[in-house]
C-alpha cells in the first residue's frame, strides 16, 4: 500500500535522515520528529498512519511517549525502533500495543527487512480497521 | 568492593557504552551506504558500486564483532 504516512520518531537527525530516506524509497509518505514531545504533536494532529518510535530519546522517551500516545490515539499502529537488544526494550511496553520491536542494526537479522516487514503488518491492522 | 567486582562494573560499563554510542552510529553508516549503494539517490558507475559493496561487507564485518562482544562480553573481555 503506497501513500500512507509514516511518522518516524528519533532524537538523531542522521537516522531521521537515512531511515526516513529508506522508508520513502518503499512508497510511504514520510513525517519526523526528533523528540517526543513534537511526536505527540504529530499524531495529536491526526496526520500519520504509522508510528516508529525511537525507544531511547533525551526528554521523554521511547516507553514515556507511547504511553502518552496512547491516551491520544488507542489504535494507531507502533514500531519501536531500537539500538537496544529486544529484552531491554520490551520491558515495559507489552501492553501498549506496539506492533513490532525493530533493532536499528542487528548482525544476526537485516533490520532493513525487519522494518520494512513490521510496517507491512502495520498495514494489515490499518486495513482491518477499514473494513 | 573486590577488584573482581570492579572489573565486572567497569565490563558491564564498556557493554553500555557500546551499545548507546556505537550501535546508532554503525546503523546510519550502513543505512547511508546501502541506499547509495542500492542507487535510490541515483546511478552509480560500476567501480563506485564495487567500492561501495565492499564498504557495505566490511560493516556488516564490524557489527557482527560488536555483537559477539556484547552478546558475550565475559568472554570476549577476559
Amino acid at each position: 500500500m503506497s501513500g500512507l504516512r509514516v511518522l518516524l520518531a528519533d532524537d538523531e537527525q542522521d537516522i531521521l535522515e537515512t531511515i526516513g530516506t529508506r522508508i520513502e524509497s518503499w512508497g510511504y509518505d514520510l513525517l519526523t520528529a526528533l523528540d517526543g514531545d513534537r511526536a505527540l504533536e504529530i499524531v495529536n494532529s491526526g496526520k500519520p498512519d504509522i508510528v516508529v518510535l525511537d525507544y531511547l530519546m533525551p526528554k521523554k522517551n521511547g516507553l514515556v511517549t507511547l504511553k502518552a500516545l496512547r491516551k491520544i490515539n488507542r489504535d494507531i499502529p507502533v514500531i519501536m525502533f531500537t539500538a537496544y537488544s529486544d529484552e531491554k526494550s520490551i520491558k515495559g511496553a507489552e501492553n501498549l500495543g506496539v506492533i513490532a520491536f525493530v533493532p536499528k542494526i542487528s548482525a544476526y537479522s537485516d533490520s532493513q527487512q525487519a522494518l520494512r516487514a513490521a510496517l507491512g503488518m502495520a498495514e494489515k491492522t490499518i486495513v482491518r480497521e477499514d473494513i | 568492593m573486590s577488584q573482581k567486582s570492579d572489573l565486572e562494573k567497569l565490563k558491564n560499563e564498556l557493554v553500555s557504552i557500546i551499545e548507546h554510542k556505537v550501535r546508532t552510529p554503525l546503523a546510519v553508516i550502513k543505512e547511508a551506504v546501502s541506499l547509495v549503494a542500492e542507487e535510490v539517490p541515483g546511478k552509480l558507475n560500476p567501480k563506485q558500486k564495487k567500492l561501495l559493496t565492499i564498504t557495505k561487507n566490511n560493516i556488516d564485518r564490524l557489527v557482527t564483532s560488536i555483537e559477539e562482544i556484547l552478546t558475550n562480553p565475559w568472554d570476549k573481555l577476559g
